[in-house]
């Protein structure tokens, strides 16, 4: 990777070269290897190499957008740019490049994840593999290794660097009309054991098959955390972004300081918290914030860019998206406070309901009551009297995720990380006592 | 790019792979978006890289790279063998490609008007005019109006000998009213939702759509919505209007006939098909009306190109006759499992992906029924219009679908607006209940400009033709 200096060299040669009043260059570049198999094989495996350079310049509020993945051709990017703002019509929403603040140090870097090689992935796919074929099953998933560095260099002042990894592996295992899966993510490739994964992989493959027909309605759902996962990742998606708020397309909007959904949620964000994927400034290079989004079932805060920050009269939080996306702020480092439970006891305190392993192709279908359809997929279980009493095909929800959330009677104090809306979230089980299935499909 | 890419080939040949191939291409897009009046933004990008794919002992390596320089493409090859060598320790069958012969040629889409030279200002004048239009009726909150385009440069080289290059300028664009009141929101799109429609055309489609002047009928369908009421609950009959229609082609056929689906080869992620091998040219899928092509060389379809990315001619199959699946979206390497030759389907996203079997334009044939006359000989249904969510399930089987809008049909006459109308189903169940596809005057191409597929994640721009069809006894409106 380029050197840090030669990075804030270039950048500062862009911007001394700029004729535009504001410039900003937003540097990311990386290696990024994925080992992907299914049916018991290695059947895609690929390494990559690339970066970005994306400027931003104002002509006042004339604003111009340009990138390329190639250095030599930055400065094209850099004239591109201003070509496009002088000619542009003034933006209503730009409101300036951030001033330089000092971001906290984080370390998210791991020289043996950075360095990890095609053999060491396909020694831990094998892994996988060999659990699989010891259960009789066929896996299928991926392992991802990455590292990158990003830097951000305004004419404000703004110089900050940053480099991390991240790591990913997804195990999935099918066997008769079974199936169960798994993620583990972080940036250290040695805190992923997937071994033991694989194994709670091929346990549950086991259990899921021979599932069993009952009729949609609604139930007292069990949800582990990866269906959590997906439900957490809509209601950011809908209404934790600080321009569809302002833009009162959010079910926050207006909302501060009332309940929202039930009292044991409390959703934050927090790029510096260890226990995530740190990082410590957004695209336009302003340090991270913790934002508590929801506080016990009362909505408490919002994240801001720049550009949202100026309309709602506040600061931004560090929640800006690359200057090419106009989606707005959001919560890039999710974190869905834990409860004192455990699946275990959540089971047991059900007298009739469904234990939901994940869902699968989830969408809105409200966005502002944030409700959500999707299908159920890796294992869904009938609990009754505190039992699991046998597997259950696939259902249908369309659930609004607000009230499910108001429902919810206990979290488990044990939390699991994985992708979330652009970045990577950490999110316990619930336990919900009304969830609402609409339909059912023929496995 | 020739002698990049011959380069390549030679150094692949040299380190003594069965077979390898490269790709390199150049990228760019521009993306133009006015918001309530005002510019949202303006940007463009460039992209440039190159991919090497090999197959070393019958296990697959990839490896790609932004730099394109003669060290560089050493450095890359030895890594794409080395990532193959890793493929095949965990390796349960040996990957073998089935026969094709190689290509040499050259493509370029249909272009009349570089949109790319096509000045900036011009573009945002357009939007703006749209935008002034939308706004105009209070009803509609935020407006929103877009366009995008899109110019591929693609050179590919096999060990085997192919060599082809190709030059493909995609544009498009769209306009979209959101009407909020009351804690609700509608939303109404042009001419379809999600930024509109795309075709491999050059800016006269964008021209062609005529923005300004569609979007006040754009702006009073929003306000109708947001005091529309409920769309009742119930089975009825419907007809799905062309641009939902291509969603539902591309969730519920689309996907399950791509092999590598079929094969499990996507199961650690998208999921696999209710479809298995054996399926080819005896399931039922649909009723006698329903007739599917997969077809890469329809003009202007947004799945339109000359070659794949391995190298095989853009070719038309069958996909459904007469409601009977007839085959499957094939790869060289899934059609050898099967015992046939591959049908061309191959797409990466980028020089940066390795090809995966991708939708090229599947299109579901036009019928011979006129939409006046089949809105008359419906005495009860609904007619759904324009995708607002879809989902669906693993095996492609359960789907649900939101519209933005719902017509009430009533004694053959188009009735009142309804809001937030959705409609589920089981594929071959759905398909099986169309009893009706209107004529070739009503057929048009939708263009899909964001299919995701594959880790890392990919997106692919595909196509579909539709004309408004009917379907029986469709359970509606399970959303409250």
């Amino acid at each position: 990777m380029i050197e840090k200096q030669k990075i804030f060299d270039m950048a500062g040669s862009l911007i001394k070269a700029s004729p535009a009043d504001d410039t900003e260059v937003y540097f990311r570049e990386g290696d990024y290897h994925l080992t992907r198999f299914a049916n018991n094989t290695i059947h895609q495996n690929v390494s990559l190499t690339d970066a970005t350079v994306l400027i931003r310049v104002a002509f006042g509020r004339k604003v111009g957008v340009a990138s390329s993945n190639r250095l030599e051709d930055a400065k094209r990017a850099l004239d591109e740019a201003c070509g496009i703002a002088r000619v542009s019509a003034d933006s209503t929403t730009y409101a300036g490049l951030p001033r330089p603040e000092t971001p906290r140090e984080v370390n998210a870097f791991d020289e043996a994840t950075a360095g990890c090689d095609a053999m060491s992935r396909a020694e831990r796919v094998k892994n996988v593999v060999d659990e699989a074929k010891r259960a009789g099953a066929v896996a299928a998933g991926a392992l991802s290794t990455s590292s990158d560095q990003t830097a951000v260099v305004n004419s404000k002042g703004i110089v900050v660097h940053h480099r991390g990894t991240e790591t990913r592996l997804n195990v999935v295992m099918m066997k008769g009309g079974g199936s169960g899966t798994a993620e583990r993510m972080g940036w250290k490739l040695s805190n992923i054991d997937e071994r033991a994964a694989a194994r709670h992989v091929a346990d549950r493959t086991v259990k899921t098959d021979r599932p069993q027909d009952i009729e949609p309605g609604e139930y007292a759902v069990v949800l582990e955390p990866e269906a959590v996962g997906v439900l957490m990742r809509f209601l950011a998606y809908a209404g934790l972004n600080g321009k569809a708020c302002h833009e009162k397309q959010s079910f926050m909007s207006g909302k501060l300081g009332q309940e929202v959904t039930g009292r044991l949620i409390t959703v934050t964000d927090d790029g510096l918290d260890p226990s995530g994927i740190p990082i410590p400034f957004d695209a336009e290079g302003t340090p991270k914030r913790k934002v508590v989004f929801i506080e016990r079932g009362v909505a408490t805060g919002m994240c801001y860019d720049t550009s949202t920050a100026a309309a709602e009269h506040t600061q931004s939080t560090g929640h800006a998206l690359t200057s090419n996306q106009s989606f707005g702020p959001i919560p890039m480092n999710l974190f869905l406070a834990p409860g004192d439970s455990s699946l275990e006891r959540m089971i047991a305190s059900t007298t009739k309901g469904l234990l939901v392993s994940k869902f699968h192709y989830a969408n809105i279908a409200e966005p502002m009551k944030v409700v959500v359809t999707g299908m159920t997929r890796f294992g869904l279980f009938l609990v009754r009297d505190g039992k699991i009493a046998h597997p259950v095909k696939n259902m249908r929800f369309t659930q609004n995720v607000l009230e499910a959330f108001e429902s919810a009677s206990a979290l488990t104090a044990e939390r699991q990380m994985m992708e979330g809306l652009g970045g990577a979230m950490l999110v316990p089980g619930m336990k919900c006592e009304s969830f609402r299935f609409t339909g059912k499909t023929e496995f | 790019m020739r002698e990049f890419c011959e380069k390549a080939v030679n150094l692949i040949r040299m380190r003594g792979a069965s077979y390898g191939d490269v790709r390199t291409a150049r990228q760019r897009e521009q993306h133009v978006e006015t918001k309530n009046g005002a510019v949202e933004s303006v940007n463009y990008s460039e992209d440039a890289g190159f991919g090497v794919r090999v197959l070393v002992d019958g296990a697959w390596g990839f490896a790609a790279s932004n730099r394109m320089t003669t060290e560089e493409l050493s450095r890359v090859v030895a890594r794409a063998i080395e990532v193959a060598r890793a493929s095949g320790t965990v390796l349960d069958r040996r990957i073998e490609l089935t026969d094709v012969e190689p290509a040499t040629g050259r493509y370029t889409s249909d272009c009349a008007k570089d949109p790319f030279r096509v000045p900036i200002e011009d573009k945002l004048a357009m939007l703006l005019r749209a935008d002034r239009t939308l706004k105009a009726e209070k009803a509609v909150t935020i407006a929103q109006c877009f366009l995008s385009c899109f110019e591929t440069e693609k050179t590919f080289a096999s060990t085997e000998g192919a060599l082809v290059e190709q030059k493909i300028t995609e544009t498009g664009g769209g306009l979209c009213a959101t009407a909020i009141q009351d804690g609700e929101l509608q939303v109404r799109s042009f001419p379809n939702s999600f930024r509109g429609n795309f075709a491999t055309r050059g800016y006269e489609y964008v021209e062609a759509m005529d923005l300004p002047g569609n979007a006040a009928s754009v702006a009073e369908d929003a306000a109708r919505l947001i005091a529309a009421p409920q769309c009742p609950s119930g089975r009825r009959t419907i007809i799905i209007e062309g641009s939902q229609l291509a969603l539902q082609v591309h969730e519920s056929i689309g996907h399950p006939i791509e092999l590598d689906r079929v094969l499990g080869l996507e199961a650690g992620y998208a999921g696999t098909s209710f479809l298995k091998p054996a399926d080819a040219g005896k399931l039922r899928y649909g009723s006698q009306a329903v007739n599917v092509v997969a077809d890469a060389t329809e003009p202007g379809g947004l799945g339109t190109f000359g070659y794949d990315d391995e190298g095989v001619p853009a070719q038309r199959t069958d996909i459904i006759r007469e409601g009977i699946f007839r085959g499957f979206l094939t790869s060289r390497e899934t059609a050898r499992v099967v015992g046939q030759r591959s049908n061309g389907t191959m797409r990466a996203s980028g020089w940066h992906a390795i090809p995966l079997i991708r939708m090229t334009n599947v299109n579901l044939l036009a019928g011979d029924r006129d939409l006046d006359e089949l809105i008359a000989d419906t005495s009860d249904g609904l007619y759904l219009s324009t995708n607002r969510s879809w989902s669906i399930d693993d095996k492609r089987l359960n789907f649900q679908f939101g519209c933005e809008i719902a017509r009430e049909i009533k004694k053959g006459k188009l009735g009142k607006v309804y809001k937030n109308p959705t409609y589920t189903g089981i594929t071959p169940e759905f398909w099986g209940s169309c009893d009706a596809v209107t004529g070739p005057a009503h057929w048009k191409m939708w263009g899909t400009p964001n299919c995701g597929k594959g880790e890392p994640s990919q997106t692919a721009r595909v196509g579909h033709g539709t004309a408004p069809a009917r379907f029986r006894n469709v359970e509606v409106g399970v959303l409250k």
